[in-house]
């Protein structure tokens, strides 16, 4: 009964120290697919809900990490084929881009622009370029953590996030938010 | 490096696009992040993790419960309402066809009107 206790401590503690060390994984990658904030924070946790259920089952999970990015990203393309997802009761504008409080009413509302442009932009690369951003400007993730990550190698990523940064320059530009290099 | 025609008032606020893109994203990431989303796991007692066993017994008990109130009630009532039987085509085909003999027998033994004679309606030959 004690053992039993203090396994169940253990798994426990076990299951904490994934969810710090991973979450945001897991929420960059589903906020990558939908670029919505809230139902990225949704998928994180039912992909949590769901390991946790898989411990409880008994299920042997040999790599945590990746099992953990395959079902978030499962969520988020079955979340794209639902209903839900094609009759949407909120804007993109009302689900993020929510700035700052301290910013003036003005700066919010330029902000909320260029983050619109963004958006647009963003929208328009695919699934995996998203992944690679979302990694690299929301966690700040170094080259060779965002190859981990995906289970791809640095080149690839180097490659993949060169184009994607270049689009998004771009189209930017086009659009007159920056300027090109 | 290529720059953008823009008017000067705009192109004082240029920025690059990694500083954008780091904006945009570090905007969306949630500022709190949620507590370890299982029940129990934030240092809850042991305890709720038996609830849904529990609840599941409670619920089962509940339904053996109601059926056996059902079977008793159904025991007790099924004497306490007089039958009436139906009469009609849709009645035992039986007891319709011996209410309908029973009928017929009683039109039998009815008497017989008798009426007079009635005249005969032949039309007498006219002569000739």
């Amino acid at each position: 009964m004690a053992s039993s206790a203090s396994g169940d401590t253990r798994g426990r503690a076990e299951f904490e120290a994934l969810y710090q060390r991973h979450s945001r994984e897991v929420w960059a990658l589903a906020y990558a697919r939908h670029l919505k904030s809230d139902l990225a924070l949704d998928i994180m946790q039912e992909t949590f809900m769901r390991l946790w259920r898989a411990r409880l089952s008994g299920e042997t999970i040999l790599n945590p990490r990746a099992w953990l990015l395959r079902v978030a990203r499962n969520l988020a393309e079955d979340h794209a084929k639902s209903a839900f997802s094609r009759n949407g009761t909120h804007t993109p504008q009302t689900m993020d881009g929510v700035p700052s409080r301290e910013m003036l009413p003005v700066e919010r509302l330029e902000q909320q622009e260029t983050f619109a442009q963004i958006r647009a932009v963003l929208e328009g690369l695919s699934p995996a370029d998203r992944e690679i951003l979302s990694l690299r400007y929301a966690l700040d993730y170094s080259t060779p953590e965002i190859a981990e990550v995906l289970s791809i190698n640095t080149t690839a990523v180097h490659m993949r996030l060169s184009r994607a940064r270049q689009r998004v320059a771009d189209r930017l530009a086009v659009q007159g938010v920056h300027q090109t290099s | 490096m290529s720059r953008v025609k823009l008017p000067p008032d705009e192109t004082q606020s240029i920025r690059p696009p990694d500083e954008l893109l780091g904006d945009f994203f570090k905007s969306a990431l949630p500022q709190a992040w949620p507590a370890v989303p299982v029940p129990g796991a934030t240092g809850a007692d042991r305890a709720q993790g038996t609830q849904p066993y529990t609840t599941l017994i409670k619920s089962r008990l509940a339904v053996a419960a109601s059926v056996a109130l059902l079977a008793a009630a159904s025991f007790w009532t099924s004497g306490s309402f007089q039958r009436q039987e139906r009469v009609g085509p849709r009645a035992d085909p039986a007891t319709w066809e011996a209410q309908r003999r029973r009928l017929h027998q009683d039109v039998s033994r009815l008497p017989r009107p008798s009426h007079p004679a009635l005249p005969s309606r032949r039309i007498p030959r006219q002569p000739g």
